[in-house]
């Protein structure tokens, strides 16, 4: 489960403290989209996968992009962990790429 | 199929705002040469922090895919010259394939070098005018995502062919 930061306080705010009462903390992130100017925000539990983070990032950017993830600095990071076991922290900042891959 | 000069630098410079934030975000420079429709990416490979060109030829764009080519450039009598050589591939988290052929090309679907009839490996693609529609590969359809995935794929890669 996940949510733009922007535009859902009241439900944002149970969503915490629901995860928070469970031990599961939020992120919160700033994602770039290459073919955009303009970043998107969003909240999500540090247990979320990176594939399906960067999938809904996909949609809220209206991209149909190949295998979604994100790059951090110069790491592209496995679709298959935990935003926490790749290393995202709060108030990181993610780029939206493919790890779809070529030939 | 052809696209007037006009055209394909009105749909460059309307796709330039987001490139350059991009690799301005990622310590590259873009080098947009309207007269020669021709892009330059300069930045360096990761692998070895030398200076790495990106030619994106455009004619033609977007009813074609650019024409990628790769340079590295070598300091010689205090000039930075470039020659013409090929990123290593690598992969990528997962295991899906580079797009750095072994044969120095892209081999992606937004490449039209990757098509064979511009002596290309790929005759499976419906040729190079059927590039956004290429499904089950890595997908860039604006310059933008194909310098980002170039700078993906270069963080896997260990170095040069």
């Amino acid at each position: 489960m996940s949510e733009h930061a922007q535009g859902h306080g009241e439900h944002h705010g149970e969503r915490l403290q629901s995860h928070a009462d469970r031990g599961v903390h939020d992120i919160r992130v700033t994602v770039f989209a290459p073919s955009q100017v303009e970043p998107k925000r969003f909240t999500w539990p540090q247990t979320l996968k990176v594939g399906v983070a960067a999938a809904e990032a996909a949609r809220a950017f209206g991209l149909d992009v190949e295998s979604p993830t994100f790059q951090k600095g110069e790491e592209v990071l496995d679709r298959e962990k935990t935003l926490v076991g790749a290393h995202v922290k709060d108030h990181d900042e993610l780029e939206l790429v493919s790890a779809g891959g070529g030939v | 199929m052809q696209v007037s000069k006009d055209v394909t630098i009105a749909v460059v410079e309307g796709e330039l705002p987001a490139a350059q934030a991009y690799t301005s975000r990622h310590g590259w420079r873009l080098d947009w040469q309207p007269e020669h429709l021709t892009l330059f990416a300069d930045g360096h490979h990761p692998a070895d922090k030398s200076p790495m060109r990106w030619k994106g030829d455009v004619n033609n764009y977007r009813a074609l895919p650019p024409i990628w080519s790769c340079f590295h450039g070598e300091m010689k009598e205090n000039e930075l010259v470039w020659k013409p050589r090929f990123p290593k591939g690598g992969a990528l988290p997962g295991g899906a394939a580079s797009i750095f052929h072994s044969s120095g090309v892209i081999c992606a679907p937004f490449n039209r070098l990757a098509y064979t009839e511009h002596s290309g490996p790929h005759s499976d693609w419906g040729g190079s005018a059927n590039w956004l529609n290429v499904r089950g590969k890595v997908r860039a359809t604006t310059l933008a995502e194909m310098l980002a995935q170039i700078v993906v794929d270069l963080t896997c890669s260990p170095g040069w062919q």
